[in-house]
């Protein structure tokens, strides 16, 4: 079995009076020794075929037919697969009913199936979803990986039917969800990723797509353990301000807490592969103690199939010595520039959309000068599509008059990436 | 130490689950099934939840719960000790022993320096060494020169255990600063009541102390310090453990006083340490309740570092004999 250990970064001592404790947690997946048993993992792929992947003379949909082949070539045997085929509504590709057992046969079945199709129709994403969650509940204890392709906006089925339909995948099922080209919506491909625990980005170039979809499906098989979840223990009497992902993206759990007791939350994580390693910042207001006092923060254990694993201790210490409560820690201060960063690349690029040209360039600029210094250099090659970068250690930008959608689509999908602390 | 047992045990209890009562043998309740065996948490120190799980924190509140060094109170025979983690520092690194002779009686102090990881272990090694080896070699007829001896020697061992004692690296990163050696302070009495006098025969290293405080106040010890640096301690890195020695006979009655300077650093001179007691005892505090006063007079002062008193007062020939049930 998958173990887990957890490392607590904080600066535990708090002024007199100070009530907010922030800590930043290192989760690390041990290897366990047991093979994943395959037939618990169901992967299933939908690929855009309305029609305008039909556009470039074919060449999206003929990337899209062999980036799904090399994906389907990658499915171990003893998988469930399914391969979706969605427009303004969805329809099976392989099987043409339920799932199918992967096997040479089946995989090579798949692939021809694949071949067949044709580019026609709409775009809705949420019928695509949906059918996906329908074959995923054919066997709930499984591991459910999707793999969702579009091209283009979601126009063919209103907000809320969308939205519904991310609702009925939660729990059932992860998705990475990739945009081919600049004709997308980065906002609702994020709201897919965000709320099924998967990764959104764009694939420029149909040029791009069988190593996109062969590195996602490699990730994917290597998912051994899949009901994990982060239980956070808070005392009585606290609020937990917010607990997030920071690393290897950013994504906030905050809203997606399940009560385990008045004082417990679990959040779902989604899959784990071995070895793997996620950093979670937690903010916590506690009743103020006195001097001298210490009080236990927050508990924070992963819960992999109801069992408990070792927890870490997020402390608070409150003492009069400023020498300890102004401490930086390292890993707080850098996870919080991570986040400021991917604010400042929401904000300046939201304010450059609307001609608001001075606060797109001093976000910008805030947002080149944080990615400079903490080592986020495929942030600041991607800001530099967008900005022309004059002095980067102290934020002086100019707004590029000429810009490519699809480098802006890029900055912004990817503003949640966030660098771990560098060493040393 | 003070594990708080009812002096009545119960044949008959309470089922926690169900309420219905059981036997104390039984292992599971015969009317619910529940595990009796499992007994109930600790009761929470701040919140009264019994809450508090294997970590020391309530599982409630989230309140760390007291070590057991934060606070003890020892009492043997007339003499009487607290030791008090105060306010400001996060552990305990003092310690005191005391002990009660054939004709005499043992007090040592000794006050680890928090700048160094581990010596809570070297001031409590050092402290208890030297009171054992004292209460074997010293008596009631022991001479001057055997008394000081005996304290030399309670030193040496002392000066054993402290350098002994291993800079231990706190689990989380506690805020010791230096990186010496554990190290500590030392001082320890020895009171020899004879005919119509007492003998105090003091010993130390560094600035802990040894109070007479009689109709004539003195202070026993003189502090081995220059400009707030010790300059005599125990522990690896000490370059002189040869104790200072001072010998006084005293016939009037009073009290002997040795504490850590987490106490007189709020009542300096020997006259202030005489006010604060006689005030303290004005109220109505005798033996372990005036140790415990004096710790927390040291608290209201601000309880800057940690505290330790020891405390005993000579039989007095009275014939109204005083009162020294403590």
């Amino acid at each position: 079995m998958t173990t887990f250990n957890a490392e607590v970064f904080q600066n535990e001592y708090l002024p007199a009076g100070a009530d907010t404790v922030d800590a930043v947690v290192t989760v690390r997946s041990a290897a366990g020794g047991a093979v994943p048993t395959a037939s618990n993992a169901i992967q299933i792929i939908v690929i855009d075929t309305s029609g305008s992947m039909q556009e470039e003379s074919g060449r999206k949909m003929h990337s899209a037919k062999v980036a799904t082949q090399a994906a389907i070539s990658t499915i171990r045997d003893g998988v469930k697969f399914a391969v979706v085929g969605g427009n303004h509504q969805a329809y099976p590709i392989y099987p043409p009913q339920g799932l199918a057992v992967s096997t040479p046969e089946s995989r090579q079945q798949a692939s021809a199936s694949v071949n067949g199709v044709r580019a026609d129709g709409g775009t809705a994403m949420g019928s695509w979803l949906a059918a996906a969650a329908s074959l995923a509940r054919l066997d709930p204890s499984a591991i459910c990986h999707t793999l969702l392709l579009t091209d283009g906006r979601n126009e063919h089925e209103t907000p809320l039917d969308f939205e519904n339909a991310i609702s009925s995948c939660v729990g059932l099922m992860q998705c990475d969800a990739r945009g081919l080209g600049a004709a997308w919506e980065v906002d609702e491909l994020r709201k897919v990723s965000s709320a099924l625990l998967g990764t959104a980005d764009i694939i420029p170039s149909p040029d791009d797509m069988v190593a996109e979809f062969t590195s996602l499906m490699e990730k994917s098989m290597g998912k051994q353990v899949g009901d994990v979840a982060l239980r956070l223990w808070a005392p009585k009497g606290s609020i937990v301000d917010f607990i997030k992902q920071v690393s290897p993206e950013l994504r906030d759990l905050t809203g997606s807490a399940r009560a385990v007791n008045p004082l417990t939350n679990d959040y779902p994580l989604g899959a784990w592969a071995d070895e793997e390693d996620r950093d979670y910042h937690v903010r916590v207001r506690v009743p103020v103690g006195n001097v001298g006092d210490e009080r236990l923060a927050s508990r924070i254990m992963l819960v992999v199939d109801g069992t408990e694993q070792p927890a870490a201790l997020v402390r608070a210490v409150w003492t009069d010595d400023d020498r300890l409560s102004t401490r930086i820690n390292r890993e707080v201060a850098h996870y919080t520039g991570q986040a400021e960063l991917a604010d400042a690349i929401a904000e300046g690029l939201a304010a450059r959309d609307s001609g608001d040209q001075k606060t797109a360039t001093v976000k910008l600029g805030r947002a080149v000068q944080i990615a400079h210094e903490a080592g986020n250099s495929d942030t600041v090659r991607l800001l530099q599509k967008v900005v022309d970068v004059d002095d980067a250690p102290s934020g002086t930008v100019r707004l590029k008059a000429q810009v490519e959608r699809s480098d802006e689509m890029a900055l912004d999908v990817r503003s949640t990436k966030t660098v771990r602390v560098k060493k040393g | 130490m003070e594990e708080s047992k009812t002096n009545t045990e119960p044949s008959v209890r309470e089922c926690p689950s169900c309420g219905e009562s059981a036997s104390v043998d039984d292992k599971f309740c015969e009317a619910c099934g529940h595990d009796l065996s499992v007994k109930p948490k600790p009761e929470c120190v701040a919140c009264g939840e019994r809450a508090v799980g294997d970590e020391g924190y309530c599982e409630s509140c989230g309140h760390k719960q007291p070590a057991e060094r934060d606070h003890m109170k020892f009492e043997t025979g007339a003499v009487v000790a607290v030791t008090d983690r105060g306010k400001r520092h996060r552990h305990n690194e003092d310690a005191v022993a005391i002990g009660e002779g054939e004709g005499s009686v043992v007090l040592v102090v000794c006050d680890g320096v928090s700048s160094t990881a581990g010596s809570a272990e070297a001031s409590l090694g050092a402290a208890e060494a030297a009171r054992d080896l004292l209460l074997q070699q010293v008596n009631g007829t022991s001479s001057e020169e055997q008394v000081a001896a005996a304290l030399v020697e309670a030193a040496a061992v002392a000066q054993a255990e402290a350098s002994a004692a291993e800079a231990t690296t706190e689990q989380h990163s506690a805020p010791h600063t230096g990186d010496g050696p554990p190290s500590s302070t030392f001082v320890a009495v020895v009171a020899q009541p004879l005919t119509d006098e007492v003998r105090l025969s003091t010993a130390w290293l560094g600035d802990s102390r040894g109070y007479w405080l009689g109709e004539e106040p003195r202070q026993l010890s003189d502090d081995h310090e220059i400009q707030g640096s010790l300059t005599r301690w125990l522990g690896a890195d000490s370059g002189d453990v040869k104790p200072d020695i001072s010998q006084l006979l005293v016939e009037d009655e009073g009290t002997l006083l040795v504490c850590s300077d987490g106490l007189w650093r709020y009542a300096d001179s020997a006259g202030d340490m005489k006010s604060t007691v006689d005030s303290l005892v004005s109220e109505g505090n005798a033996g372990l309740a005036l140790a415990s006063a004096l710790v927390d007079f040291a608290n209201a002062g601000g309880g800057h570092d940690n505290i330790s008193v020891a405390l005993w007062s000579p039989p007095t020939n009275t014939t109204e004999q005083e009162d020294d049930n403590v």
